[in-house]
Parts: structure tokens; C-alpha cells; sequence
């Protein structure tokens, strides 16, 4: 191999490898796996920390602004109790029990904002709780009674869990986050 | 040992494409979205975010809910953020240009529903140390002060609503807000 190419693989090979780790650190560090719950991840925006920059551009490269930290706390995950990727053609019934905070949303990703259609986020303004207090929320393409969010898109899905921060979840640690079962395919 | 120094050259490059893939790239995906839904508005004025741009930018909120954003400009003076909201949960985040938050409060920690917050520009390093001491540290008496590192940034305002009517009063009362420069 001539000595003029072997220099511009070496550099080419930085340049990639700079870029892809780059966006394997920012789902890698952005966030943290929940224990007990291995499907859901913690993404932290606080200043200050090593995960700042990854979790920052992991919002900002979707388009998305950050939620602040000390107003919110964000959750995701993009599997179901089984480990298997969440797929938009797919049905689920995700269950959810109080968070005890003052507001919650519970939205799936990518959004497509231009469908006004698409109803891919409900909160704890909108739910419809069941007699004991339990809420079970479907997820699926056709329109299903009780609580109900579409995904906009096609393709694999995310599960975004955005809990208002008022102190409580300071005293209680992580809150119980959602089961989400695979009810059909 | 040519090709080590090659490889050096590489490693070094792969560390400035990592940083700036990660620092650069999203901040200016940040204000390029921010400034496309925001072009026909001009600096230091407060308005509603509509709800289409609403659901790109902030997808993880329902439709009902209300956004107010005042877009500010530091560099000819200090911008007053008159707030008017709604008596019910909100929060006001400030961010700087960039997608960093350099404050934030809610209606619990505000304890008040109308307010005043002064945007001022942070000192840089050189002023801060050519400071004698003895020059005026003014303390705004008529509300609170924040200072931003970056001159350019957008301060937003988030009322959750249940539905469409709620959200016409919500949206009604967070117009009555105001952002302007402030004279000097």
C-alpha cells in the first residue's frame, strides 16, 4: 500500500472513530440503567457531572430541549419485561401505579409533530385510573378503550417517563417504574 | 516509527472529532431548530410557542400544555422578564444558547404568580479581576436577577393544561407576560 494512503486510512480511521464514539458514550454515559428494572434508564442533565455532556446531546440531537434536572426526572426505556425491542406495529399494555409527584407524562419516541393525529403522550392530567387506583395504559397503532397512545412512527420505539421533581423522589429514591407487557404482534 | 506518528496524528484526531461531535454538533442543532421556529419573532419579546412547533421541540408534553418563550439578546443590556401565569403548577427554565440550564423555578419555590426576573450578562474573567471593589454591585429590589454566561439564550415558561379550553385561558394569561431590554 502506497505510504500517502496508508496516512489518509490512519487519519479517516480517527475521524470515524472519534464520531462513533462519540455516539456510543452518549447512550453509553448519558444515562444509567435502573436497578431491578434493567429496561429503563435514568438520563441526568445536572451540571457538573460526566454524564452532562452525553445525556445534553442525546436531547439535542434528537431536536428535543432537555428537560431541566432539578424540575424533572426522565426515564426511558426501548424494551419490553422480556428484553425485546419495542416495535411500534406491536401491541402493549404498560402498567403503571402512582409515581406520587405532582405532574407525570408518559410519552413514546420519535415523535412525528407534523400528524395531528398522533396522540403519542398522555399524562397524569388526562388518565383514567381503575378502581383501585391501578392505570393501565395501551400502547398500539388501532384505538383501544381506557387510556390509549398511538406511536406516531414506524419502526422501533421508545417509552420516555418524565416525573415532575418536587422533592419526593429525593426521600423515596427511584420511583416504581412502568411494567410493559407485550400483549400481540 | 513514521506510522506511529501517524497513528498519534489519528488518536489526536479522533479525540477532537469526539469532542466536537458531542459539544458542537448539538448545540447548533439546538439553536438551529430554536431560531427556524422562532425566525419571524423578534428578540426580547415574550410570545406563546404554537402548538405545532410545541410538539417538535418539547414531544414529551401533551399538546394541551402551554409554552411562553422570550428569545433574549444581552448584548446591548439587561432584559426584564415580566411573568404572569396562571395559578396552577408551572416551571421557568432559562437556557443559554447552547441548551444549558442556567435556571429554573416553579411555582412552589416562586411562591408568586407574577414576577420579575432581570437577565443580566455574567462578567467575563478580565472584568471580574479589573474590578476595584468599590464600584456598584447593584441588587435589584424589584425582583430577581440571573446571570448568563452566553449573551443570547431563551427563557421558557411551561403550564400543563388538561384540554383545548384550558389551555386557551392558560395560554391568555401567560401572554400578559412581557420580555423587553431594559434601558440603560
Amino acid at each position: 500500500m502506497p505510504h500517502a494512503t496508508l496516512k489518509i486510512l490512519f487519519l479517516l480511521c480517527g475521524i470515524f472513530a472519534g464520531w462513533a464514539s462519540a455516539y456510543y458514550f452518549i447512550e453509553a454515559f448519558g444515562s444509567t440503567v435502573i436497578a431491578g428494572k434493567q429496561q429503563w434508564r435514568k438520563w441526568d442533565v445536572s451540571a457538573g457531572k460526566i454524564s452532562n455532556p452525553y445525556a445534553l446531546a442525546h436531547f439535542l440531537l434528537a431536536g428535543k430541549i432537555p428537560p431541566a434536572q432539578s424540575l424533572f426526572n426522565i426515564y426511558s426505556s426501548g424494551h419490553d419485561n422480556e428484553g425485546n425491542i419495542l416495535q411500534a406495529d406491536c401491541t402493549y399494555a404498560v402498567s403503571v401505579l402512582d409515581f406520587n409527584v405532582r405532574w407525570w407524562s408518559l410519552s413514546l419516541t420519535p415523535s412525528n409533530a407534523s400528524d395531528p393525529t398522533a396522540t403519542p403522550v398522555i399524562s397524569s392530567d388526562e388518565i383514567v385510573r381503575g378502581g383501585d387506583g391501578s392505570m393501565i395504559i395501551s400502547v398500539a397503532k388501532h384505538p383501544i378503550p381506557g387510556n390509549w397512545v398511538r406511536p406516531a412512527t414506524n419502526g422501533a420505539l421508545e417509552i420516555q417517563l418524565l416525573l415532575s421533581n418536587d422533592g419526593q423522589l429525593t426521600t423515596t429514591g427511584t420511583p416504581i417504574l412502568p411494567s410493559v407487557q407485550r400483549v400481540s404482534c | 516509527m513514521r506510522n506511529l506518528y501517524w497513528l498519534i496524528t489519528a488518536c489526536a484526531l479522533g479525540v477532537v472529532v469526539h469532542i466536537l461531535t458531542l459539544l458542537f454538533i448539538p448545540s447548533m442543532n439546538f439553536e438551529r431548530n430554536l431560531k427556524g421556529l422562532t425566525a419571524d419573532i423578534s428578540d426580547n419579546r415574550f410570545f406563546v410557542l404554537p402548538t405545532t412547533a410545541q410538539q417538535s421541540i418539547f414531544p414529551e408534553y401533551p399538546r394541551g400544555a402551554v409554552f411562553g418563550v422570550c428569545r433574549f439578546d444581552l448584548t446591548a443590556g439587561s432584559v426584564a422578564l415580566n411573568a404572569n401565569l396562571p395559578d396552577t403548577l408551572w416551571t421557568l427554565t432559562v437556557y443559554t444558547r447552547s441548551g444549558k440550564v442556567i435556571y429554573t423555578v416553579n411555582d412552589e419555590q416562586s411562591g408568586t404568580d407574577s414576577f420579575k426576573l432581570e437577565l443580566v450578562k455574567a462578567p467575563g474573567i478580565l472584568e471580574i479581576f479589573s474590578a476595584t471593589g468599590n464600584e456598584d454591585n447593584p441588587v435589584s429590589s424589584s425582583g430577581w436577577r440571573v446571570s448568563s454566561s452566553d449573551e443570547r439564550g431563551y427563557a421558557v415558561f411551561w403550564v400543563p393544561s388538561v384540554d383545548q379550553a384550558m389551555r386557551a385561558g392558560f395560554a391568555e394569561t401567560l401572554a400578559k407576560s412581557s420580555c423587553e431590554l431594559l434601558k440603560v
